[in-house]
């Protein structure tokens, strides 16, 4: 009686372990890139006129997103998004650099982009630079970027880009991809857990 | 047996503990309605006077279907019906050809990264908390002033 019971107090114990171990580990909630790799190093423009090099980010977590400042919709509601995530990480907002790439470097200037990062949040780094160099980071990150002409519409055109945020570790290695309408909580828990690696 | 049960207990309530948690959203109250038509949580994004913004409502309709054709108002150059095609990720904004379908006794949500109502060249900044009208019109129902909330 006694060996069965120790032996029920083993097997509970183990269960109870288990349990307890994954709600240690830490699963991503958005898709992670398997195996990492290296980012595309670039060096662009930022909204001060500014050059920004993205590897003098090492050390913090850098979240890309590819928009346009005459974007209506989705790029507002992505850097509203930003502005929160920001907020809630609270004092470790220092360990995140939050870009915005833009599509649209003809009516995107320098003035413009500052503009526009301003109504969401000042730390945003919006980047824009020469054709050429754009044209690598969109290929590097699958940015798209496509023209669609409007020509029924006040817009004139728009810019095809993804919506997909690109998310580098600290050691510069591209880990995540978070989409369009990716709950917000679920990439701060994302973000937190690869400031604290 | 006690024990067991106690056991038990705890594995449920760690197992729970290890879950999200699930919040309900509150019903929002109707803001206008026209006929079988009832518009609620209706919003426009606060942006700077020159720019761009959008609009975005919840259309419950208790009756047959209907199309949102247009939307028109005066604190701004241009209003344009519009759809966010997701293509893998990648977003083709392009206008909404026929306007925005409002199924029978059903609803519509425009949303962000879906229908929306594309604003252009604001006349003046829209400020959080401010209301600006925007009138709907609908094919059959006919055409409906919605008071949007500057978020």
């Amino acid at each position: 009686m006694n060996i069965i019971r120790t032996r029920q107090l083993v097997v509970v114990c183990l269960l109870l372990l288990i349990i307890l171990s994954s709600c240690g580990s830490y699963q991503f909630k958005n898709t992670q890139l398997t195996p990492p790799d290296p980012a595309y190093e670039f060096v662009l423009t930022d909204q001060n006129n500014q050059p920004f090099a993205l590897n003098n980010q090492r050390g913090k977590v850098v979240m890309i997103f590819f928009g346009y400042t005459n974007c209506p919709d989705i790029c507002p509601a992505t850097l509203s998004d930003m502005q929160i995530l920001r907020n809630r990480l609270g004092s470790q907002q220092d360990s995140v650099t939050m870009l915005f790439i833009t599509v649209d470097p003809e009516r995107d200037t320098v003035a413009r982009l500052k503009q526009f990062v301003d109504r969401f949040d000042s730390q945003i780094v919006a980047l824009t630079g020469d054709p050429t160099t754009l044209a690598q980071v969109y290929k590097a990150y699958g940015a798209g970027a496509q023209r669609r002409e409007l020509p029924d519409s006040a817009l004139k055109y728009a810019m095809d880009h993804t919506s997909t945020l690109t998310v580098i570790d600290k050691q510069g290695q591209r880990r995540l991809l978070i989409g369009f309408g990716s709950d917000l909580t679920d990439t701060q828990n994302d973000i937190t857990a690869l400031i604290n690696e | 047996m006690f024990a067991r049960i106690t056991t038990l207990i705890l594995i449920v309530y760690l197992l729970v503990a290890c879950g999200n948690t699930t919040s309900i959203a509150p019903a929002s109250t109707p803001v206008a309605s026209i006929q079988t038509l009832s518009i609620s949580d209706a919003w426009v994004r606060s942006s700077p006077s020159g720019d761009n913004s959008a609009a975005y409502l919840t259309i419950t309709n208790s009756g047959a279907a209907d199309t949102l054709v247009a939307a028109t108002g005066d604190f701004a150059m241009m209003f344009e019906l519009h759809t966010v095609t997701n293509d893998n990720g990648m977003m083709n904004m392009h206008p909404a050809e026929g306007g925005i379908p409002i199924p029978a006794n059903g609803t519509q949500m425009l949303k962000s990264g879906g229908f929306h109502v594309m604003i252009m060249g604001l006349s003046n900044a829209l400020t959080k908390g401010q209301t600006v009208p925007v009138t709907l019109t609908f094919a059959n129902a006919g055409s409906v002033v919605v008071p949007l909330e500057v978020r």
